[in-house]
């Protein structure tokens, strides 16, 4: 039997470096954390571009949602849902807000729908006001994972 | 497949961005529009309420300081009238742009740019009707250093700062974003335009066009007799005479009509004489009655399409005064409630005002620098429409052979034209041509060539009387500042704080050289109008003996005036209304404010005073049913007071209703009247004047008028007519209200509505029950869901030469932003009948209102 001698002086063995950790099919594994972080980021993106009146905001996060998750191989359900989630937070969090400093803003809602020859209810325009942001979010997500599928290596 | 699917990824990107950023057809940039940040969510910032601000306000000379009441309304310090008329700009369109964008468009014929191709139709009247040709004709003869020319341009000053801080900011009413189209700048020629839609909502009638329909279908005859020129019903004139006949006074020339120039061609339009057998009709088209008439089919049914605030449509206005021992512990006081259509935002915009030498406060007009109702320091006013004619329709000799021409004073004339290209948003532009003759603008070719003369287009120095008015201290520097004033036709009414009272018919009354100007008269000249009626000669009154000054529409004079004023198929009322006032305060000894207010809510029907015993007795011996009797107990009890729990009221207002039906509409389905041509003006029914009258008469005097006979029937008188309408009645509430007459409240039947100004229902108030009607007191025209009647209430009660209390209200708020607390705040008091506090400018402002200092940009 071959024994294995341990010199007492020589240095401890160093340890493989950290490879990523993958699933079965080879996407990069990322915490719940960081991806949750990188909702509320994309979310605070969408939301402040409101303040600086940058309405197509929605579109161009959706494009850099769509390229991120290309690369890192997201699923396109999952990358979906994170889009959706993120345009209607983006969209409603300045409204909300509004709401929080007391202004108006089904009042405002109830007036344009009626000036737009819909029923008078104002959750049909906050609605209708998400659901813009939101497909604004959706063409870009698929917009920019195309172009990144274009350059990524197949596997 | 990738390269696949990257191209669809990008068109579809491409067609999203662009239908959200872009819009299509009427649909609005979605992405922009609904963009939290901004589009239509900037205006909860404004729809808040207010705060205490400084802002800079280009165009000021000094600061002016700005304290709103709870309600909104401001009470403005400035220390010129330039800045007060800058500022009131500024609050005007601060507080009602689209009102101020949308007047403006409807009166310059733009409004299709912003509502799309539904205006088409009003764009075309206005262009041809000319307010935008009068208003800058108006501008171009006023002298800008004048006193209305300076109030316009401040006033201009004042709206154009607001707009040039919403192009910063971009917090511009959701109309405007909705639909992407913004206001330009603002210029006194769209001040005056505005004015000019005024006058035109209180004074551009058909009557001479719907007149020749009737004629045409009942015989000359028939219609000299049931359309008379003096009323058959007797009246109560405020101004009794003795009258002066003083000529003609000369009138500026029509801004909205063609110059006479030289003659194209001398020519007797005689000679070209019809031609005779088969083959093209006649080269030259002289009037006929049936050109008239078919032109009056043309015109009256494309105006009759139109909203009912662009052109004259009922009667409108109470107000009256009493002094000396009339008064409870005073010396004067005055009531006044214009009657308009009811929208929200209102009409009036309330403010008081004060600058060295001015001291106002009441209603102003937005749109117009001034106050048009209201008091100073020593007097108050108001006014109702004197409903005299001001439109006169001319019938154009023209020719085949002669394109473009008419005949004129011995001579063909080219008629001017005028090319216009109304933008319409979502679809292409339009072309329009209008035509001028020396008459005015042509308003159709169909049938018979008709232009006509409006007294609105001849140039009125309003602005400058009422700036003038809003600064008078007594009756003769009052009567003085209105001599200018020319369109539309008022009853000024005034009292002040020396005890004195009074009226005066302002207004420019026209004066033919011959004809029957109720008609469409020929164009050859020799019926062409030659002048107004001298001011000096116009109805008028001061401290009358009875110590009573009442004005309801009625006919200011009486039969023996000198001078043609109309007839009763003009918008006279019928005088209930003022029979009502004039009963009221004669009852009284000592009139106190609140016995005024209380007038103003009179509910009485002074025609169902005179009639229903009438019906009572027709009905004694008649063989009623159950349900009939029943009915009948209803009507005969009843108070005549058209309350909203009142049976008697329903009962009594169906029975009218059906007994003018049973009078006249058989002569009018026996001669063919074209009620579908206009409608409004020529069915049977209680909003025709003149028949209203002549039943009320034949009731009371005549009860077996040849009327009651029509044509193929047996023998009939009032009464048997009367039995008829009483069971058609009964029967059509029956069915409509159920079987029991103790249930048939005036409330099931009737309604108010305040209308959206911008014609959307969810943004109006109402419908609501509501008491009254046309012939109340408390008015309520329009049918049964009316939306006509008193747009501001007002009672000023003198005490002093410069003491009163005032009061006021009017069915709106001061902000036209749906979402504002501002919006409809008055309505409920207005529809309890409560006045609010009319305060006079402050001495000293109130620390604890809100504040606005207006600063002059410093260089």
């Amino acid at each position: 039997m071959t024994e294995i001698r341990v010199d007492p002086t020589s240095p401890a063995p160093v340890a493989a470096p950290a490879r990523p950790v993958t699933d079965g099919e080879g996407r990069i594994a990322r915490s719940v954390t960081t991806r949750f972080g990188e909702v509320v980021a994309a979310t605070a993106a969408v939301s402040l571009a409101t303040a600086v009146r940058l309405w197509f905001a929605p579109f161009a996060v959706g494009v850099a949602i769509g390229v991120t998750t290309r690369v890192r191989g997201v699923r396109s359900r999952r990358a979906l849902v994170s889009t959706i989630a993120v345009m209607t937070a983006g969209w409603a969090a300045p409204l909300a807000l509004r709401a929080l400093d007391g202004q108006p803003v089904l009042a405002v809602a109830r007036v344009t729908a009626a000036f737009a020859g819909l029923p008078a209810n104002g959750w049909i325009v906050v609605a209708v006001t998400l659901v813009v942001g939101v497909i604004q979010g959706l063409a870009g997500l698929w917009f920019g994972r195309a172009v990144a599928g274009l350059f990524r290596r197949p596997r | 497949m990738r390269i696949a699917n990257v191209v669809s990824a990008t068109i579809v990107a491409l067609v999203t961005m662009l239908f959200v950023g872009a819009g299509t057809g009427t649909i609005p940039p979605l992405g922009r529009v609904l963009d939290p940040g901004g589009g239509v969510w900037a205006a909860a910032s404004d729809a808040v309420g207010i705060d205490d601000r400084v802002l800079r306000v280009p165009g000021m000379r000094q600061d002016v300081t700005v304290t709103f009441d709870a309600a909104g309304v401001p009470d403005v310090r400035a220390a010129s009238d330039w800045d007060l008329h800058v500022t009131q700009g500024y609050l005007h369109a601060t507080f009602r742009l689209a009102q101020l964008d949308l007047s403006r468009r409807t009166a310059v014929g733009r409004l299709a740019e912003l509502v799309g191709p539904a205006a088409l139709e009003s764009d075309t009247f206005e262009l041809q009707a000319g307010l935008l040709r009068t208003a800058t004709a108006n501008w171009a003869a006023m002298s800008p250093a004048s006193s209305e020319g300076e109030a316009l341009l401040a006033y201009s000053r004042g709206v154009n700062a607001r707009l040039a801080e919403l192009r910063r900011s971009r917090g511009w009413p959701a109309l405007f974003v909705l639909t992407g189209v913004y206001p330009r700048d603002w210029t006194p020629v769209d001040s005056l335009a505005v004015q000019l839609l005024m006058t035109q909502n209180l004074n551009y009638s058909t009557a001479p066009l719907d007149y020749t329909l009737l004629r045409q279908s009942l015989g000359a005859a028939r219609a000299a007799s049931w359309f008379p020129l003096q009323p058959a019903n007797p009246q109560r004139p405020y101004d009794v005479g003795p009258y002066r006949d003083l000529g003609v006074s000369p009138l500026p020339p029509n801004a909205n009509a063609a110059a006479p120039g030289a003659a194209a061609e001398p020519g007797d339009p005689a000679a070209t004489a019809p031609r005779a057998g088969p083959g093209p009709g006649p080269a030259t088209t002289h009037p006929t009655a049936a050109g008239s008439a078919r032109a009056a089919h043309d015109i009256v049914g494309r105006i009759g399409r139109l909203p009912h605030r662009q052109v004259h449509f009922y009667p409108a206005s109470n107000a009256w005064a009493v002094n000396g021992p009339k008064v409870a512990g005073g010396s004067a006081l005055l009531a006044a409630d214009p009657h308009l259509q009811l929208t929200l935002p209102s009409f009036w915009y309330q403010a008081a005002m004060s600058a060295p030498g001015t001291r106002v406060s009441g209603a102003t007009l937005v749109g117009l620098p001034g106050v048009l109702v209201g008091r100073n320091d020593r007097i108050s006013w108001s006014m109702t429409n004197v409903q005299n004619q001001s439109t006169l329709f001319y019938a154009e000799t023209t020719s085949t052979q002669r394109p473009g021409q008419y005949f004129w004073r011995g001579a063909w004339r080219d008629m001017e034209r005028v090319h216009y290209t109304i933008p319409v948003r979502g679809a292409p532009a339009v072309p329009l041509t209008v035509e001028l003759t020396v008459h005015g603008p042509v308003m159709t070719q169909v049938g018979q060539t008709t232009a006509v003369t409006w007294m609105g287009n001849y140039p009125s120095q309003s602005i400058r009387a009422i700036l003038a008015v809003n600064k008078a201290a007594d009756f003769a520097g009052f009567r003085e500042a209105l001599r200018s004033w020319h369109a539309p036709t008022l009853n000024f009414v005034y009292a002040d704080g020396a005890g004195n009272i009074g009226a005066v018919a302002a207004g420019a009354f026209p004066v033919v050289a011959a004809g029957e100007p109720w008609l469409p008269l020929p164009g050859t000249g020799a019926y062409d109008v030659v002048g107004a009626i001298p001011y000096d000669a116009a109805p008028q009154v001061y401290n009358p003996p009875d110590h009573v000054v009442v004005s309801a529409n009625q006919r200011p004079v009486a039969a023996n005036y000198p001078y043609y004023v109309g007839t009763s198929a003009n918008a006279y009322d019928e005088g209930y209304r003022a029979r009502r006032i004039h009963e009221y305060l004669s009852s009284r000894p000592r009139l106190t404010a609140d016995d005024f207010v209380d007038l103003q809510n009179d509910v009485t029907d002074h025609l169902a005073t005179v009639i229903v015993p009438k019906l009572t007795a027709a009905l004694r011996d008649a063989d009623l049913d159950g349900i009939e009797r029943a009915a009948l107990h209803e009507v005969a009890s009843w108070d005549r007071r058209m309350t909203m729990s009142a049976p008697g009221a329903s009962i009594w207002w169906t029975f009218w209703t059906e007994y003018l039906a049973v009078v006249f509409q058989p002569w009018w389905d026996a001669t063919i009247v074209p009620v579908s041509r206009d409608r409004p003006r020529l069915e049977v029914s209680p909003a025709r004047t003149s028949l209203n009258q002549l039943l009320e008469t034949w009731t009371l005097h005549d009860p077996s008028n040849v009327a009651f006979t029509p044509p193929g029937q047996r023998s009939g008188s009032a009464a048997t007519a009367m039995r008829v309408a009483f069971q058609r009645t009964v029967a059509s509430l029956r069915r409509t209200l159920g079987e029991d007459p103790a249930a048939w409240r005036w409330e099931r039947l009737h309604t108010r509505t305040v209308e959206s100004l911008a014609g959307v229902p969810a943004l109006g108030y109402g419908p609501f029950p509501a008491e009254g009607d046309p012939w109340t007191v408390n008015s309520a025209e329009g049918g049964l869901d009316s939306s006509f009647g008193p747009s501001w209430r007002m009672v000023v009660a003198w005490t002093g030469p410069t003491t009163a209390s005032a009061r006021a209200v009017y069915p709106g708020g001061q902000s036209e932003d749906p979402a504002s607390p501002w919006y409809q705040s008055f309505v409920a008091d207005w529809r309890s009948g409560r006045l609010r506090n009319l305060p006079m400018p402050a001495d000293r402002p109130d620390p604890a209102a809100v504040t606005w200092t207006l600063r002059a940009e410093r260089r």
